[in-house]
């Protein structure tokens, strides 16, 4: 429960941080390291079996490549 | 070779997330390209976001989902108080959503024909896909509320667990979304 | 042929009644019903594709108008893709063999499996509607701002197709669950069947690629019914978007259609060449990859529709890959079949087809993805062609040769081997002589989807037509000849091919229930070292 309770702390602190505190050129940082706080201990993937791990992990990387390739294409016209 | 129901809830569950979140994902990519077309177009449109309704939404639903995770690890007695949380939480969440979406269709920011807000070029598409991402998810969000009701009758741990595994999906989804709508201006 | 003795008590007959099929569960049931639903289809499709072949016979009107001829297209599309090649091999002979295959009675989630079926038929049922609302006639490809603003039921087939996408996905998540969970002790992964493993790889295709069509299509639904001009240029929308979106999943489907053609052929290779396959690591790790890399090459689709040239450079490299891993595959069945001992049958005919259609369609892949030939080629028949070869000739080759291969499998009959060589040849030949001419047609730049042509091109037209009616006449006659197996064909044993698959251990037709306690298979699915010289 210690463990959720930091884990909840953290997350708090960066929400208002990134709301009220920072530059919004750091918003999308921080929202990256929250949503890593949440996959990795709130939904316990860093504890998690290899499977829904490797799942996680391709998920991820085919999420990127379609928004990287459709950004890429309108950037580089 | 490991077999056994909760293990194979697990696998299911993260399957399910990951379809869930590359179905995001063609509107993360929508946005994505047309941010980088209209980059004017897409800062004026953060500008007209309710800023605190969207900032106590992220505050609510990372509490809810502090909640669905102590609930988790609470024992399947206590957990059924921590989950009238989270579908308290969850249900505040909706309401500010219903509010802000009331205050934006009554200054006329409705996608389509009827868009009434600036004509900076992308401006319209940035409120498009307002409504079509904040809506999708939305929609996850009742879904979850579902699941968790659910979840809450049958106390058994290995669901609560899946279940929750599904509720934090939706508060990632949000915590992307949110610099995205609000913060990048 | 002599009366039939009665068969044993199989799936087919316990338990009786058409309620207990209609709510079944049973993997092998689903199969069956699977198996309806796509021939269904294919039959729909291949109506609608002889319409077309008919109408083109001559240079301009025929049998049908211009814009009935733009929603005869569109649909022979819609339903060829999303209704008979998608589900069709995993579907059909995924579900009925991936359990017995890994020792398994049931799916992981055997009542998400009768779902996945009764999506399959609710999405069907909703796309097919849209043809007593007038049909649709944007080609399948939806493109925008034409999908957003023709008057034709364009949101209700987006509907249905999302709908068929739903039935992909629970049948997709189904069967990775099933593998990872169900396979009896004696199956570890390396000892899987070929064909599971590419059922497994087209299932993350199933599961992760499926949910960006849905988006896709339900935006432009959306935008069609309330005019959102998400993709207008009129609006400040951008059409290429649209088409990262849909490509995204469209290509890696092709691998879906793919794949598990490719696992029927592994089988039925080893089993009729008696001899294990050449590298089954080799075809495991390829059959993986072309997932993978499946997933990194769809703006090929899109180079001359105005995206960058860095992207186009990309994709077009990229897409060079899928060659690498398909030539691995493509070597290592025919070393398996060079040092076999060859027995030909009907299933073995197929093979040989899918092989010269996927070498050629395949081959004019790599040609088509080189961004500067494609220049010339892009929207002609040269592109219909190509397509036709590797997805359709492919897929509908290796599915017939999984019918005749597993045929005794499902019913414990055998067909007439006469007939299926004739329909096999017939087959063959009709495919190549419809879609042979369609290259060259495409090279002299006949453009796709035009309903009028000049008439120097009408030769190449009436050949292709030509092909086509040999095509309806070889699948019209292996209805007929496999229909009447169902009913008095001859007992074919537990495994008439003397092969050494997992799934021919148990009796054919199976039980109910195949499996009374978890098999413990000591030889493996290609153990032939007793045979081989």
């Amino acid at each position: 429960m210690t463990r959720l309770a930091i884990t909840y702390a953290l997350l708090m602190a960066l929400a208002l941080a990134s709301w009220l505190v920072v530059p919004a050129g750091y918003a999308l940082p921080i929202a990256a390291v929250k949503a890593g706080l949440i996959v990795a201990v709130f939904m316990d993937l860093a504890r998690a079996h290899p499977v829904p791990r490797i799942a996680a992990l391709v998920a991820l990387l085919l999420f990127a490549l379609l928004c990287a390739g459709t950004y890429a294409d309108v950037a580089t016209r | 070779m490991i077999s056994g129901r909760a293990h194979a809830l697990r696998i299911t569950v993260w399957l399910v997330v990951a379809s869930e979140g590359l179905l995001f994902a063609g509107l993360f990519a929508l946005y994505a390209g047309y941010r980088a077309e209209y980059p004017r177009g897409f800062a004026e449109g953060v500008g007209l976001a309710v800023g605190w309704l969207g900032g106590t939404n992220t505050l609510v639903l990372l509490t809810s989902s502090f909640a669905m995770a102590a609930a988790i690890q609470a024992g399947p007695r206590a957990a059924r108080r921590w989950l009238v949380g989270v579908l308290g939480l969850g249900g505040v969440f909706l309401g500010l959503k219903g509010a802000e979406w009331a205050i934006h269709i009554g200054d006329g920011l409705v996608p389509g024909a009827h868009y009434a807000g600036p004509h900076t070029p992308g401006t319209a598409l940035f409120v498009t896909l307002y409504y079509a991402m904040t809506g999708l998810h939305a929609l996850h969000l009742v879904a979850g509320l579902a699941m968790v009701a659910w979840a809450r009758r049958r106390e058994d741990p290995a669901v609560t667990e899946c279940v929750g595994i599904y509720w934090h999906f939706v508060d990632l989804v949000w915590v992307v979304l949110w610099p995205l709508f609000y913060l990048l201006s | 042929m002599s009366e039939p003795t009665a068969p044993p008590p199989s799936f087919w007959t316990e338990p009786r009644g058409v309620r207990t099929w209609l709510a079944t569960t049973d993997h092998k049931r689903i199969a069956i019903l699977f198996f309806v639903g796509t021939a269904l289809a294919l039959m729909l499709g291949g109506t609608f594709a002889l319409i077309l072949r008919v109408e083109l016979v001559v240079p301009d009107h025929g049998i049908v108008g211009a814009h009935a001829y733009d929603k005869l297209f569109t649909h022979h599309g819609i339903v060829m893709v999303w209704m008979f090649m998608i589900p069709a091999i995993p579907g059909v002979f995924g579900n009925f063999l991936v359990p017995l295959m890994i020792g398994a009675n049931e799916l992981a989630f055997p009542r998400l499996n009768r779902a996945s079926f009764w999506v399959y038929a609710t999405g069907a049922c909703i796309t097919l509607a849209a043809l007593i609302g007038g049909g649709v006639d944007t080609g399948w490809t939806f493109y925008t701002p034409y999908s957003t603003t023709t008057p034709t039921a364009v949101a209700v087939v987006c509907v249905g197709v999302f709908v068929l996408g739903i039935s992909s996905v629970m049948t997709g998540l189904n069967f990775i669950v099933t593998v990872h969970t169900r396979r009896a002790p004696s199956v570890p992964w390396m000892k899987l069947p070929l064909f599971v493993w590419t059922i497994y790889a087209t299932s993350i295709i199933l599961v992760l690629a499926t949910p960006v069509l849905g988006l896709s299509l339900a935006l432009v639904g959306a935008d069609h019914v309330w005019h959102l001009g998400l993709f207008d240029p009129a609006a400040g929308g951008d059409p290429v978007l649209f088409q990262h979106l849909f490509w995204f999943y469209s290509h890696p489907a092709v691998y879906i259609m793919v794949l598990p053609a490719m696992g029927v052929v592994s089988e039925v290779v080893s089993t009729f060449a008696h001899n294990r396959p050449a590298s089954y690591g080799g075809i495991v790790v390829a059959t993986i990859g072309i997932a993978l890399v499946g997933f990194f090459t769809w703006g090929h689709h899109m180079f001359v529709a105005g995206m960058s040239m860095f992207d186009t450079g990309m994709f077009g490299a990229l897409s060079m890959f899928v060659a690498v891993f398909s030539a691995i595959k493509m070597f290592a069945w025919v070393i398996t079949f060079y040092r076999g001992r060859v027995v030909l049958a009907a299933p073995v005919l197929y093979v040989f087809t899918f092989l010269f259609l996927f070498l050629f369609g395949g081959m004019t892949g790599v040609a088509v993805a080189t961004s500067s030939l494609d220049v010339h080629w892009h929207d002609t028949y040269f592109i219909v062609a190509h397509f036709h070869f590797i997805m359709v000739g492919a897929t509908l080759t290796a599915y017939l040769a999984a019918l005749h291969y597993w045929f005794p499998k499902l019913t414990g009959r055998r067909y007439s081997e006469v007939w299926a060589r004739r329909a096999a040849v017939a087959v063959a030949l009709g495919f190549v002589g419809t879609f042979l001419p369609q290259f060259l047609l495409g090279n002299a730049g006949m453009p796709r989807r035009y309903y009028a042509y000049p008439e120097e091109w009408q030769w190449l037209h009436v050949a292709s037509t030509c092909g086509a009616g040999l095509l309806a006449l070889g699948l019209g006659t292996t209805l007929v000849y496999l229909g009447v197996a169902l009913r008095r064909g001859p007992p074919s044993g537990d495994d008439p091919w003397q092969s050494r698959g997992f799934e021919w251990r148990t009796p054919s037709p199976p039980p109910a229930v195949a499996f009374s306690a978890p098999p413990v298979w000591e030889r493996d699915a290609y153990s032939y070292e007793d045979e081989v010289p």
